[in-house]
């Protein structure tokens, strides 16, 4: 709204009469037939917050203002509609809230002061593009980072932001291990980055195990399917805290924290010596029958044998394969890594081998050397780690292995912990030992954050001439490892994210841009957030009421529209053009891959149809014409394009693994070189480490304990988060409806003795604390809280905790085993955030 | 129309006028240039006395702050980033929640819609600048009614809208502004506003009834 000159031509002082001023604002030329009358419409489009739920809405569009949000509740099953919870509908609170980022903002105060000038687009962006190109022209491109979040809620505009950063060569840090929601066991056992059942399938399961997973509240839409797997079979909620899902089971076992390791490997072992286990399943698509050399611990190779070594030079694998041996029919057998058919090898055994230098050595089965561990595993042991009772926990393994197929939820509570890895691979015998993989109802799932790309984006993601330079996120916050750049990371570039708030160690980042180190930082989004104020320019987006953008997440397999119900607020842009923008001021070459000659609505449209039309298998046949009259499922192999993991590699008998978008077959085909799961690693690490098969391992040994042995008496609080019912996700904590349910208070939960120890009360104000930082909460004194957990509702923005950010807390821990391999967001070093240790103290009554 | 009337309705008209451009991303120069707070001044001593000397001392505010200090002070009440001391538009202060684009909004829109016009920024349309042009435009408009019919309808929008869209949020404002700014500038700009409008109630009042359901209040 600025001044017209035009508008003042004709006043003249003194005249004491301006008649003949200008009007600025409206349109003399009358209005057209719709614009006279009343309009009202009802636009399609998708909740896209980092929930990742993606539910259809409807927006109801008078005159221009969105005046009611509805469930679409078009999904063709009738059990997904509607889909959408409440928090969704109440996002008009932020599309039109006090926090509405306006116009470009260019910072005018010290870092995270807060002042801020309003700027116009092109000076914002000229201003950006030359302090970019001047950091890239001083340190290299790499010095430019840049993170994608959550890519499955927005395909296009995120996609554009991962475009420019290719072209331009910058550094990108993977969202998934950034938020430490990439469960390792994944990629060690079955090859990909993560997998999942949609809800659809919850109810087929007969045996529903939850670990850690609090499914009621975080995944609200999806929650009847839950309740309708408990009518048909059983759900088990195992978890230290009596949570609202463990509040729903049939049976709920409150297990030590961080112990499920062990209760697996002791459910596994009653399972095992009671013959429970499906027998055909392990031979055929798993390592148990695989020989394993005494010697080394490595697992033998046929090309190492006497006896196999002509066959395994004949036989044609790829690169990423290995000829392992098997015993079947009194012989060695080279098992074929790319032949998934029956071998009738035997499972358990113990035999001589010559090698090719005519040594001879002793090998065992997989199976035989996991049982081996699992002697360590009795019930009684199992019921001391894990304080739950023995027979409740042999009932549960019975019981579950005869009512198949079995399903487990495992949430991130449960696996971001330093050996998280551990109990994954751990939990995922009781699926893989009972045959409940591949099948309908079956399997172990992961929710959290979930980032698994649902089809092949290459075309709009990585132009022609792309390369990014993957830096995990902790390597960036340690200043070091094996991508960091040279100079290390001087800009950052940000978007539908908050890492000044919640990211791990947030205060890293506010000590770096305050001294300088981070030489520019610009963020984009539509609301005011704490990144925002930490940045040197922030460019106001729009909101999915306000562009296109194509979507498909996890839970329901539907891709989806995001489709523009009113034109963006303010003067907030989309995120493609703004990057374009950018594109064409940092090289007019890379402007072309943006669609430049449309507008950045018919761009959108434009990469929607380029990715539906090179998508692969998955969006075969899928249009944007079809999209716009509603969702539409993702072709899989599966019946009724069900979304069932490893029904092709088992059903089709094909090897393992699938394909994890965007990665090449080749980069995450290495992690099961046999072709099949595996439970059994042989890289050297795992060995040195203990770990070739799952084992329990103590909490904080190697974390907490290790850096201060002090921390033993004085941080006894395990500090771990959890999502507040009253929130969407993490990223907007500034709603102001959801606030208020929340009585606008950050919350710590406590078991009443860890309360009364500290003199604190019901609502008392408390501090948390330990070496690394501290925050503040109203404490809740909760039976359903388990001793020595400080349970923190996550999501705060500092400016609700006196600028004491909860992250402070968090911990840099890495694995090493997650750094054995590097495949960006599969195989890398992930956040562990509730290996933390605190104490709390009363601040006031 | 007798003269008297018009110049009195034309001095009306160019004063919401040029109150709405002293809410523009502030220019100095121009400001200066154009004598807008002079010529405020001069049409306000028909009107009010008060209001008059309110604007005398935005002339002298103009002259003895800095452009810069000008533009910090008018993004800081009504540009943002944050939550807005001071937020430029009705629906912040006429609905619960603080928010834009409230049913108050669409009210506003409605009454646009009723005078035939269009509007097309990216600003709610209840932004103060842009309601008090759209007064000065009924303003004018009625000055140059030729019908009868006209000179009522145009009076008529201009009283309604005073009164269901202007009025109620131009104390709680103008005391917004009152409280979050130390700049001399938008002080008396904000006393100059409050004290104007005052003296429109008289004249809008009378032509109350009947009026009021010129625009239906909700969507």
């Amino acid at each position: 709204m600025k001044l017209d000159r035009r508008t003042f031509l004709q006043a003249a002082i003194g005249s004491g009469c301006a008649y003949a001023l200008g009007l600025q604002f409206f349109d003399l030329a009358g209005l057209s037939e719709a614009q006279a009358a009343e309009l009202t419409e009802l636009v399609r489009s998708t909740c896209s917050p980092n929930c990742t739920g993606a539910c259809g809405f409807k927006a109801q569009v008078v005159n221009g203002r969105i005046s009611t949000l509805i469930q679409a509740a078009d999904y063709p099953e009738q059990s997904y509609n509607p889909r959408g919870c409440l928090r969704g509908l109440s996002m008009m609170d932020l599309i039109y809230g006090k926090d509405r980022l306006k116009y470009p903002l260019i910072r005018t105060g010290a870092r995270g002061s807060g002042e801020f000038r309003r700027a116009g687009w092109d000076e914002a962006l000229d201003y950006c593009a030359a302090k970019l190109t001047e950091i890239a022209e001083k340190y290299g491109p790499e010095a430019i980072a840049t993170t994608v979040q959550v890519p499955g809620t927005g395909y296009v505009q995120k996609g554009a932001m991962v475009a420019l950063a290719g072209l331009a060569n910058w550094t990108m840090h993977h969202g998934y291990d950034q938020n430490g929601d990439l469960p390792m066991f994944w990629p060690m056992t079955f090859g990909v980055q993560s997998e999942e059942l949609e809800s659809l399938e919850w109810p087929n399961a007969r045996t529903t195990m939850i670990f850690g997973s609090n499914v009621i509240q975080t995944r609200l839409p999806d929650a009847h399917h839950l309740i309708e797997a408990k009518r048909r079979g059983r759900v088990i909620v195992v978890d230290p805290d009596f949570c609202s899902t463990a509040a729903k089971a049939d049976h709920w076992l409150p297990i030590k924290a961080d112990t499920d390791a062990a209760l697996a490997l002791g459910m596994a072992r009653v399972i095992i010596d009671n013959g429970r286990y499906n027998r055909a399943f392990m031979q055929d698509f798993t390592d148990f029958p695989l020989l394993v050399r005494r010697d080394t611990g490595k697992r033998l190779l046929a090309e190492e044998t006497a006896v196999l070594a002509e066959a395994a030079r004949q036989k044609e694998i790829p690169d990423y394969r290995r000829c392992f041996v098997v015993h079947a029919g009194g012989s060695l057998q080279l098992l074929d890594p790319e032949d998934l058919r029956p071998t009738d090898a035997d499972l358990e055994g113990e035999f001589q081998v010559e090698l090719i230098d005519g040594r001879r050595i002793v090998v065992e089965t997989v199976l035989t050397a996991l049982r081996r561990t699992l002697t360590d595993y009795d019930l009684d042991r199992v019921a001391e780690i894990t304080g739950l009772d023995a027979d409740q926990i042999e009932q549960v393994a019975l019981d579950a292995a005869a009512n198949t197929p079995l399903h487990i939820i495992y949430g991130a509570s449960n696996y971001q912990w330093y050996n998280g890895d551990l109990k994954g691979r751990a939990l995922s015998l009781l699926p893989v030992l009972t045959g409940s993989i591949g099948v309908s109802g079956g399997g172990i799932s992961t929710y959290a954050g979930q980032y698994r790309i649902r089809f092949n984006l290459k075309s709009w993601w990585f132009p022609e001439g792309s390369k990014l330079n993957w830096v995990p996120y902790l390597h960036f916050l340690q200043g070091d490892g094996p991508g960091y750049p040279k100079h290390g990371i001087k800009a950052m570039v940000g978007g539908w994210g908050n890492p000044f708030d919640q990211h791990n160690m947030s205060n890293i980042l506010k000590d770096r841009a305050t001294s300088g180190e981070l030489e520019f930082i610009l963020t984009t989004d539509f609301q005011m957030s704490t990144s925002c104020v930490w940045s040197d320019v922030v460019l106001p987006a729009p909101s999915w009421y306000e562009k296109h953008d194509l979507t498909a997440t996890i839970l329901h397999p539907y891709l989806q529209l995001q489709q523009p119900a009113i034109k963006p607020l303010f003067e907030s842009r989309s995120e493609l053009w703004i990057f374009r923008e950018l594109a064409k001021r940092l090289n007019p070459a890379f402007e072309k891959h943006f669609y430049p000659e449309l507008d950045e609505n018919e761009a959108a449209i434009k990469a929607i149809e380029v990715l539906l039309a090179t998508g692969g298998r998955e969006t075969e046949g899928i249009t944007l014409e079809m999209l716009r009259r509603g969702p539409i499922r993702l072709n899989s192999p599966a019946p009724d394009n069900r979304q069932i993991p490893f029904y092709e590699e088992v059903q089709h008998r094909r090897p393992f693994p699938p394909r994890s978008y965007p990665a090449p077959l080749t980069a995450t085909a290495q992690f099961l070189r046999s072709g099949r799961i595996e439970f059994y690693k042989d890289e050297d690490l795992f060995l040195s480490e203990g770990e070739q098969l799952p084992v329990h391992k103590e909490t904080y040994l190697e974390t907490e304990y290790k850096v201060n042995p002090d921390s033993r008496v004085s941080y006894r609080l395990r500090f771990v988060t959890k999502n507040s019912l009253y929130r969407v996700h993490s990223t907007h904590s500034n709603n102001s409806i959801l606030l208020e349910l929340q009585d606008n208070k950050p919350k710590v939960f406590l078991h009443e003795a860890d309360a009364h120890e500290r003199h604190i009360d019901n609502g008392d104000l408390v501090q948390i604390y330990n070496d690394r930082g501290q925050t503040r909460a109203n404490a809740v004194i909760d039976p359903g809280c388990s001793r020595g957990t400080a349970i923190f509702e996550e999501g705060w923005w500092s400016r609700y905790l006196a600028e004491e950010g909860y992250n402070t807390l968090t911990c840099p821990w890495i694995k090493p085993l997650h750094e054995i391999y590097f495949v960006p967001g599969i195989w890398s070093p992930t956040t562990v955030w509730n290996e933390c240790l605190v104490d709390v103290r009363r601040i006031s009554a | 129309m007798n003269s008297a009337t018009e110049q009195e309705l034309i001095r009306r008209g160019d004063t919401f006028k040029l109150l709405a451009a002293c809410f523009y991303e502030p220019d100095k120069e121009l400001l200066q240039g154009k004598h807008v707070c002079a010529n405020l001044a001069g049409l306000l001593r028909e009107i009010d006395p008060s209001a008059a000397a309110a604007a005398e001392a935005m002339v002298t505010a103009l002259a003895a702050t800095e452009q810069q200090q000008l533009s910090i002070d008018h993004a800081a009440l009504f540009v943002g980033p944050f939550e807005l001391p001071a937020a430029p538009y009705g629906s912040v202060y006429l609905e619960r929640q603080r928010r834009t684009m409230g049913d108050s909004t669409m009210m506003v829109q409605r009454f646009y819609r009723e005078a035939g016009l269009s509007i097309d920024v990216a600003e709610p349309p209840d932004h103060i600048a842009i309601e008090l042009e759209f007064l000065f435009y009924l303003c004018r408009k009625e000055a140059e009614a030729d019908a009868s019919e006209q000179t009522q309808r145009y009076r008529t929008l201009q009283a309604a809208f005073f009164n269901q869209a202007l009025l109620p949020w131009m104390k709680p404002f103008c005391s917004a502004i009152r409280s979050a700014t130390g700049n001399p500038f938008y002080l008396a700009l904000a006393a100059c506003l409050e004290q104007f409008i005052e003296s429109c109630r008289p004249i809008y009042r009378q032509r109350r009834e009947g009026t009021d359901r010129v625009v239906p209040q909700t969507v």
